[in-house]
């Protein structure tokens, strides 16, 4: 095969793969999708993935689904209020509603300020945007637990029942380990929950200060802390995500 | 995170690139903003190169400085297109199953990266061939700037590796796959520079002349000792 072959199977794959753009984007009608086709031709290999793979991006709503706690039967109702989903989900919204009136009013604080270039609209954008992505992680374990086979209160009962009615060592280690990994979920939970409170706080702090260096009229000594300190705290959850992902 | 929404070019992802590279990198990893950060790592990555191959073409002048500044491109397109598979593959046999999205995006930020440092070493190369450097020292002064430009690529690349088994192993791979695939692509479509003594302008050489380190080594005799009798005309 001469380079020449090769340039024609690669044209070939490349118009290809332009055509799957165009009848992709057929919907959206703008001249973009015309000029990715165009750019799909020469560069299949480079663009086509992003335009014509499904990401795997994690959906991060700024405001989550809740369940419907007046849906269906009043005690199934009463029992999800009662879920640690309903309850983790409580606290994330608490915890992200308090992070986002914080980071909304720090902003404000510095606007026209030398603190501005410490603590910027992206800054704030980018806490929140890794917040919605801890509280999108606590949402999916929340519906883990209230997944049927995936309650620890049940499977620490089944525990117990296997261990009463004198069941195989190996069935009851099964159960067992179910029961533990349960926990390890559970607590994975508490852990994001519980950074994100610490993460309030934190912010809290931050605006308190940055609005005390602006009406005193020079930068605060503990902002600079503060702010270290909360990309601490952020790359702290960017970790644990990503060892939970 | 765009300052400019809308527009077709992201200079504060630019921004990011040369100064929070670990950030890229981690948005990269997490499929975050993909398409748009491919979108504007190739337009850096095309107007950044078309720019430095410009200024390398200026040493001769004329057409060439249209010819290099569109090889350059192409030669760093080139390279990203034959290494993307290869890097795909090494990601995941060294325990980084990451989306295809994923790994190109964070090759393509690292050509980006790469690409702006060119653009910045555009006007001191410019400034250099303009002062009447000769053949050998611009050669080599263009050859610097690609190798700082490499250097930069490649920590956004480290960083976006992450911590890991066989991180190193990966590393060495990556750069030798790079190394050898960008060096075969930019000698195949070369001249760059144009040939010394020869008035004419040709799109591609096809003489034999030895290979890149050869050339490279060639040069940096050239440039301690001016009178050594070279195969140069």
């Amino acid at each position: 095969m001469t380079l020449t072959d090769l340039a024609v199977l690669y044209g070939i794959a490349g118009v290809a793969c332009s055509i799957a753009v165009l009848r992709k984007e057929h919907g959206s009608g703008s001249g973009t999708a015309i000029w990715s086709a165009i750019a799909t031709v020469p560069l299949w290999p480079l663009w086509a993935p992003f335009v014509l793979a499904t990401p795997r991006t994690r959906e991060r709503p700024r405001h989550p689904p809740r369940e419907s706690a007046s849906a269906g039967h009043p005690a199934e109702a009463s029992d999800r209020a009662q879920s640690p989903r309903s309850a983790t989900t409580r606290s994330a919204d608490g915890a992200r509603a308090r992070i986002e009136v914080a980071l909304d009013e720090s902003v404000k604080a510095v606007a026209g300020t030398p603190m501005s270039q410490v603590f910027s609209r992206q800054v704030a954008q980018r806490i929140s945007a890794e917040v919605a992505a801890v509280a999108v992680r606590m949402e999916e374990l929340g519906s883990l637990a209230s997944s049927p086979g995936l309650d620890p209160a049940a499977s620490a009962a089944r525990v117990a029942e296997l261990s009463r009615a004198g069941a195989p060592e190996r069935t009851i280690a099964t159960a067992r380990l179910q029961h533990e990994s349960l926990l390890r979920l559970e607590k994975l939970r508490a852990t994001d929950g519980e950074a994100l409170d610490e993460l309030a706080d934190l912010l809290e702090a931050l605006r308190a200060q940055l609005l005390v260096a602006r009406y005193a009229g020079s930068p605060s000594d503990g902002t600079g802390a503060i702010v270290s300190e909360v990309w601490a705290r952020l790359e702290g959850l960017g970790a644990a995500f990503e060892g939970g992902a | 995170m765009k300052s400019f929404e809308g527009s077709v070019f992201d200079v504060t992802l630019m921004s990011r690139i040369l100064r929070a590279p670990a950030d890229v990198a981690a948005d990269c990893r997490d499929d975050r903003d993909a398409s748009a950060m491919a979108r504007n790592a190739l337009i850096a990555i095309v107007v950044g190169s078309l720019l430095f191959g410009a200024a390398v073409g200026s040493w001769h002048g004329g057409a060439q400085t249209f010819f290099a500044a569109g090889k350059l491109p192409i030669v760093m397109l080139a390279t990203l297109v034959v290494c993307a598979p290869a890097f795909y593959a090494v990601s995941a046999v060294f325990h980084r199953p990451w989306s295809a999205r994923s790994v190109l995006s964070l090759m393509l930020v690292s050509g980006a990266r790469f690409s702006l440092v060119l653009l910045a070493a555009t006007p001191p190369l410019w400034l250099l061939i303009n002062l009447g450097a000769s053949y050998d020292l611009s050669k080599l002064a263009a050859s610097f700037a690609y190798g700082l430009a490499g250097l930069a690529a490649l920590t956004l690349l480290v960083r976006g590796l992450g911590d890991g088994p066989g991180k190193r192993s990966m590393i060495a791979l990556m750069m030798a796959i790079f190394l050898l695939v960008g060096a075969q692509t930019s000698w195949m479509l070369r001249p760059y520079l144009g040939t010394p003594g020869v008035q004419h302008v040709v799109l591609f050489t096809r003489e034999r002349e030895g290979g890149l380190v050869y050339q490279l080594w060639k040069s940096v005799e050239h440039v301690v000792d001016p009178a050594r009798p070279g195969d140069r005309p």
